[in-house]
């Protein structure tokens, strides 16, 4: 058990995650594959046709009803599963955190947490962590120890510059879950136009937006805003534009969950107020898409 | 109480405090960054107008800042703390030729006269007994020198100790105008609970008969004493002989005697003849020139002008002398007398000596021994009239004195600058942590 992620994964121990649909032929696994063969678990017989393996003849089918029945199995197949992680600066908000959490500590234990859930399927797990220095890649590996390396690869990162994810897909494969851990103010737009192609070969793609609780409910005050990746001085945060600014972050948030759905995506919020293991849960049960109705509200946080 | 050496260093402190406290007070204050990743949502705006309504650190910052402007100005002005309350220096002027012991014996009763509470100063003033008016003069350099010394002191009041007859008060007239305020005469004579006489106390008695004499009636007194009455002063007129010296231990009863001796000849006892003489010229006495037929028959000889106890009384135009007096040596008990000689010829029949011209030579004559004929009552008159017509303030000020004088350099204590500096600097200081500690909230 690694060291920080104790709770965790003791929560989110004994969570299954199968693929939402029948995946690709592979090495075997625990998801349903799109191939049926003879071997595994039964599911119907099927008229005999000229051609099939007479291997697969239930003979004493044959042998009641003087007709020719194959006996058909269910297989199951492994699905690769590659985490594509935003490490650009502004996920290190809050800045003095004081023991604050922030967005990156919530990044770190999602990605652990589902990493955790998806290594005890014996999933393959790949990461990509993209920062202002340039990209971390761990190739797919299935071994024991993944998720301790994805959590050193993690711990040892520092949130800096820009970010850019969409040139990463093109390392991708098109059959794979991909799980984009993010706070969306990168290049969405290119994002996910590169992501269309992966999501029309069957890709699975989860979309993790995470958000601080500072973002949701800032400071009260008179503040100069100031971005915290471009360091571009933006207006004055006041009583007066506070609500104009809750509303326009709110809009965003909307407009990002239902792009991504229209995309076909699972779209997810989770703050840094959220309980984690359960928004984990919510995550690996499909529960999470329930939830996106609250994604558009400026009262924020959810998961 | 603080002064300054440079004052103007104070009052452009003030003018940077005022508008230190405007520019803080209306000042439009820049609001406090905040570091949002979604600060590009925030609605574009101004961001100047913030807030005009101050904190209350701001007026914390406003007073640390002026106390920091304050106490660097008072550092460069020099800066001089004297005692709180300002006090009243009392002069004290009197007749540098007075004996000490009269001066010793004055100083209780005058220290009566005098309000609580004023520090009194003596100065002694050369020749004050003849013209008051040299006080004015001592006054001043001494004064001007102590307010600069003490500046606690906020005011001058002067007091003059005369005697109750002065030879002259030009002196007095010339410098009363450079003394702002008013000053208090006291009488020597009243000190020493002397009586004055009165000028009116004064008899002529010609000793020699001679009808129409024109000298005994210009020498006449124009107010007579009464009948049976003593006067404080007799004019004794020796026209054609001498006066008899041994004779005036007999008079006892007046008080002082003045012998005139004024030969019809116009040679005196004593003068030398000229061999040749002018017989018109001008006579000088107390300032007043009478010119007439006199005729110049004499000098004074060598043995009287070299006589310690003979002064001269009038001149000649030429400067040389028509008339001396000599102070006579008197006994215990005898009054005080003086033989006057006068070197004039005046021809009968002319009136020119009871002319308003002769007037010097017949107060010369007339006068008491020793010439001091004026008395205090008249200056303080004077003053009294003067004192309501001007309205003067009752005391001289101090700080007029100090504006006329250099400005001292330097403050009082010496360590006085290095502390207001160092308060300065603290302010700095505390004022940039102040800072800091508003920047990192």
């Amino acid at each position: 058990m690694i060291a920080g992620y104790g709770a965790l994964l003791d929560a989110v121990r004994g969570l299954r995650w199968s693929a939402p649909h029948r995946v690709g032929a592979a090495l075997p696994g625990v998801h349903r594959s799109t191939q049926r063969g003879t071997a595994g678990e039964f599911t119907e017989y099927r008229l005999y046709r000229p051609g099939d393996d007479p291997r697969a003849l239930d003979w004493k089918l044959l042998a009641r009803s003087d007709r020719p029945f194959v006996r058909l199995t269910e297989d199951r197949a492994l699905w690769s599963t590659w985490f594509l992680i935003d490490a650009s600066a502004s996920m290190a908000f809050p800045p003095d955190a004081r023991g604050e959490i922030t967005k990156w500590d919530v990044v770190r234990q999602l990605t652990v947490g589902l990493a955790s859930v998806v290594h005890q399927a014996a999933d393959p797990i790949g990461l990509l962590m993209a920062h202002g220095d340039g990209t971390v890649r761990m190739l797919p590996r299935t071994r024991r120890g993944t998720v301790a390396e994805i959590g050193r690869l993690l711990d040892g990162a520092r949130c800096s510059g820009t970010a850019s994810l969409a040139p990463l897909i093109a390392e991708l494969p098109a059959r794979a879950r991909l799980i984009i851990v993010t706070d969306g103010l990168g290049d969405e737009v290119a994002l996910r136009t590169q992501l269309r192609p992966l999501l029309v070969q069957g890709a699975s793609v989860h979309y993790i937006h995470v958000v601080a609780e500072a973002e949701l409910n800032p400071p009260a005050g008179i503040h100069r805003a100031r971005d915290l990746e471009t360091q571009q001085l933006h207006g004055v945060l006041g009583a007066s534009e506070r609500a104009a600014y809750l509303r326009a972050f709110a809009a965003f948030r909307a407009e990002l969950a239902s792009a991504w759905r229209a995309l076909g995506a699972h779209y997810a919020m989770v703050s840094t107020a959220s309980d984690l293991p359960r928004s984990i849960r919510a995550l690996v049960t499909g529960a999470s898409d329930h939830l996106a109705t609250d994604a558009g509200s400026a009262d924020g946080p959810q998961g | 109480m603080l002064t300054f050496a440079a004052p103007w260093i104070m009052w452009l402190a003030g003018v940077g405090v005022l508008a230190l406290g405007t520019l803080h007070l209306l000042s439009v204050r820049q609001p406090p960054e905040l570091l949002l990743p979604t600060a590009r949502f925030v609605p574009d705006g101004t961001s100047r107008a913030v807030a005009r309504r101050p904190r209350p650190n701001d007026l914390l910052l406003l007073l640390l800042r002026v106390l920091v402007l304050l106490a660097a100005a008072a550092a460069v002005a020099g800066t001089r703390c004297t005692a709180s309350q300002g006090h009243t220096m009392q002069l004290v002027a009197y007749d540098a030729a007075l004996p000490a012991r009269d001066t010793v014996r004055w100083r209780a009763p005058i220290a009566r006269l005098l309000p609580a509470g004023n520090t009194v100063e003596w100065v002694a003033v050369p020749g004050l007994s003849q013209d008051p008016g040299g006080a004015f003069v001592r006054a001043l350099q001494y004064a001007g020198g102590r307010v600069l010394d003490d500046a606690g002191i906020d005011s001058v009041a002067l007091m003059v100790l005369v005697p109750s007859r002065l030879v002259s008060r030009r002196g007095w007239d010339a410098w009363r105008g450079q003394w702002a305020g008013r000053v208090q005469l006291m009488a020597t004579d009243s000190l020493d609970q002397r009586s004055r006489g009165s000028e009116a106390s004064v008899a002529l008695r010609p000793m020699d008969r001679i009808p129409d004499d024109v000298v005994a009636s210009a020498l006449r007194p124009a107010d007579t004493v009464g009948r049976g009455a003593t006067p404080s002063r007799e004019i004794q007129l020796y026209r054609q002989r001498p006066p008899d010296l041994l004779a005036m231990s007999t008079i006892s009863t007046m008080r002082e005697l003045v012998l005139v001796d004024w030969p019809i000849d116009g040679r005196p006892e004593g003068w030398v003849p000229r061999d040749r003489f002018d017989t018109v010229g001008a006579v000088v006495a107390r300032g007043q020139a009478v010119i007439g037929p006199w005729a110049r028959v004499a000098r004074p000889g060598a043995a009287l002008l070299r006589d310690s106890a003979v002064t001269a009384i009038a001149w000649w135009g030429d400067g040389e002398v028509a008339a001396v007096e000599r102070r006579l040596a008197s006994a215990t008990g005898a009054p005080r007398a003086c033989l006057r000689s006068v070197a004039m010829r005046v021809p009968a029949g002319t009136d020119l000596l009871l002319g308003t011209a002769a007037e010097g030579l017949r107060r010369a004559l007339r006068a008491p021994c020793g010439g001091a004929e004026l008395l205090l009552d008249a200056l303080v008159a004077s003053e009294r009239s003067d004192g309501d017509r001007r309205e003067r303030q009752p005391l001289l000020r101090a700080d007029a004195l100090r504006a006329q004088a250099p400005r001292p350099v330097g403050a009082s204590p010496p360590w006085l600058p290095v502390l207001l500096g160092a308060i300065a600097s603290l302010g700095l200081l505390t004022e940039w942590w102040w800072r800091r500690r508003e920047d990192a909230r």
